[in-house]
């Protein structure tokens, strides 16, 4: 009895562990051996990304009538009178994440910014962290680059360890038009536009990226 | 393999499958961003963005400028020029004479224009920041064309009066070294006054009868001297006289000479209009041209056909013993050998007979 009851049991226990493993596919096929058993009720919370402005007043600026030589109180050359335009962002998300910075700068018509050195330079820095020089980006090796306006400068690293929330960032923009800035610029506008991005850094290694650089081999989106 | 075995093996590899599926469903990332308001930036300019065309003003012994003001963020400056007939643009306005607002215009001096030169002027307005590439609007459209006399009317004295004793002579005020002075009385009754010292004589006429009256004209290059004295040498008649004062374009010019080989001068009948002949022909380039009338009443002596000349004096004279009136006009002709038209004068009231000048000065 013994030897016969050994393998029927044992078959039997196989179907069992199947059933377990796989309640859809083989419970549906096994319906004559199913059973079903109600559990506790368990609750799943996703993380969150999440960011929005601080608790600090922002300095929009609409500088008009810029003359060679006028320039915002940080700036480092120029009258060092005009304000400096600021923001404060904040990461409220409980996830870690990446923080990075898009830079956009554009014009219609007579652009004040020419990517040289006489034309409208900024200073974009958050905290300590320099964003743009003059008219310059690092990219991902370290060098700089000019800007083309309008073309979008994305993903300039803002931390190299993961933070969560909340932890908030000031952006800076300094600005000066160089007394050398030629007669053709007069009536010429330029904006500058940041986009504050946070990803959550679980499953994406900063890799190569340092900080007041582009890092485009992380996933932002 | 026994079979349970190989089923066993079979629902483990469909849990590890399906747990494949399972985590690259849910692997998206997580992620937030924020566009932050936009910062804009505008560079200066100017209004209007035309610049406005100069007016230049002959005055005696400069030309002015003036034109509406260009604005902008920071203070306007103007970059003046002059362009001769060799087309050359010359910087004007500059140091002293630099451009100012006064009364809602921008006015300068040019001080080193040439007589005789017709100049256009052009003004550029630009932003004078120091180490600056300045910032500016093209130049102006040119002005109108301008030239300047040698010699210009400044002004006259006052007029002074005796029916006896000698009286002093002021000078006109603004008289500069070098300037043409020209001595002018007008006697009521039909006698020369003494000539001043210093002074030379250039028209000496009278005239009897029921216009009884003289006039006296004579000339000197002012160099500071004291005031001189008028000696009308006909007590009981009244006599007036004054100075008046032809400024040099250029103080360092030469000075003043006469322009004619024969000034005009004489008398004629009373009539209510008089055109004096003949007409003076001229012996230098940039001359003026001075015509002088006198009557022996208040008769008002009006430039009524110009001719070219600008009436200076219109005045009536009370000098304690009867009335007299004196009429100065001048104009301005650049060549030399040419002949001046002279004005038409009318007079009113019952007419006097005229006594009348026509010089030249270079």
């Amino acid at each position: 009895m013994k030897d016969i009851r050994k393998p029927l049991f044992g078959i039997g226990g196989a179907l069992l562990a199947l059933a377990a493993v796989g309640t859809l596919t083989v419970g549906a096929t096994l319906s004559l051996f199913s059973a079903s058993e109600s559990s506790s009720a368990s609750d799943f919370a996703t993380g969150t990304v999440a960011v929005g402005l601080g608790d600090s007043p922002s300095v929009t600026c609409n500088v008009t009538e810029l003359s060679p030589g006028d320039s915002s109180v940080g700036a480092s050359s120029g009258s060092q009178s005009l304000s400096t335009c600021t923001y404060e962002v904040n990461y409220t998300g409980s996830l870690p994440a990446w923080l990075s910075v898009d830079v956009d700068i554009n014009s219609t018509g007579t652009n004040l910014f020419t990517a040289s050195s006489t034309g409208l330079q900024f200073a974009v820095k958050a905290g300590q962290t320099s964003i743009i020089d003059g008219v310059n980006y690092k990219n991902l090796s370290g060098a700089n680059t000019p800007i083309t306006s309008g073309t979008t400068v994305d993903h300039i690293l803002l931390n190299s360890t993961p933070v969560q929330g909340p932890n908030s960032r000031t952006f800076t923009i300094d600005y000066v038009l160089p007394l050398l800035a030629s007669n053709a610029l007069q009536g010429g506008s330029t904006s500058i536009e940041l986009t504050f991005n946070a990803v959550q850094s679980a499953n994406q290694p900063i890799g190569s990226c340092v900080v007041g650089r582009q890092c485009n081999t992380i996933t932002w989106s | 393999m026994k079979p349970w075995r190989l089923l066993l093996n079979l629902g483990l590899f469909a849990g590890l499958a399906s747990s494949t599926i399972t985590v690259t469903e849910t692997s998206s990332l997580f992620a937030a961003n924020a566009t932050l308001s936009t910062q804009s930036f505008t560079g200066a300019t100017f209004t209007p963005k035309v610049a406005p065309v100069v007016t230049p003003t002959l005055t005696a012994r400069t030309i002015e400028l003036t034109w509406s003001p260009v604005t902008s963020a920071r203070a306007v400056n103007y970059l003046v020029t002059r362009t001769g007939p060799n087309g050359n643009p010359a910087e004007v306005c500059t140091g002293q004479s630099a451009p100012t607002l006064v009364h809602g215009l921008i006015r300068c001096t040019d001080t080193s224009a040439l007589p005789g030169v017709s100049y256009t002027y052009s003004e550029q307005p630009f932003l004078n920041i120091v180490g600056s590439l300045p910032w500016s609007r093209p130049p102006s459209s040119p002005s109108t064309q301008i030239t300047a006399p040698r010699l210009s009317y400044v002004g006259t004295g006052p007029d002074v009066s005796s029916t006896g004793a000698p009286i002093s002579v002021p000078y006109p005020t603004d008289v500069q070294h070098g300037d043409l002075l020209l001595f002018i009385a007008i006697c009521g009754t039909n006698k020369a006054p003494a000539t001043p010292a210093g002074w030379t004589t250039l028209v000496s006429r009278g005239i009897g009868g029921s216009s009884n009256a003289y006039l006296y004209i004579a000339w000197q290059v002012a160099n500071g001297s004291a005031e001189p004295a008028f000696d009308p040498r006909s007590n009981g008649s009244g006599a007036s006289a004054r100075i008046i004062n032809y400024g040099k374009f250029q103080a360092a010019l030469a000075d003043p000479v006469v322009a004619t080989t024969s000034p005009a001068s004489g008398s004629t009948r009373a009539t209510t209009t008089f055109t004096p002949s003949p007409d003076v022909v001229t012996t230098q380039t940039e001359a003026v041209v001075i015509s002088i009338v006198a009557l022996s009443s208040a008769n008002s002596p009006t430039v009524t056909t110009a001719r070219g000349f600008t009436q200076r004096i219109s005045a009536n004279l009370y000098p304690g013993a009867g009335t007299l009136a004196l009429g100065v006009a001048d104009a301005l002709v650049l060549t030399a050998g040419s002949t001046s038209s002279s004005p038409t004068w009318s007079q009113s009231g019952t007419a006097k007979a005229w006594l009348y000048a026509t010089i030249a000065f270079h």
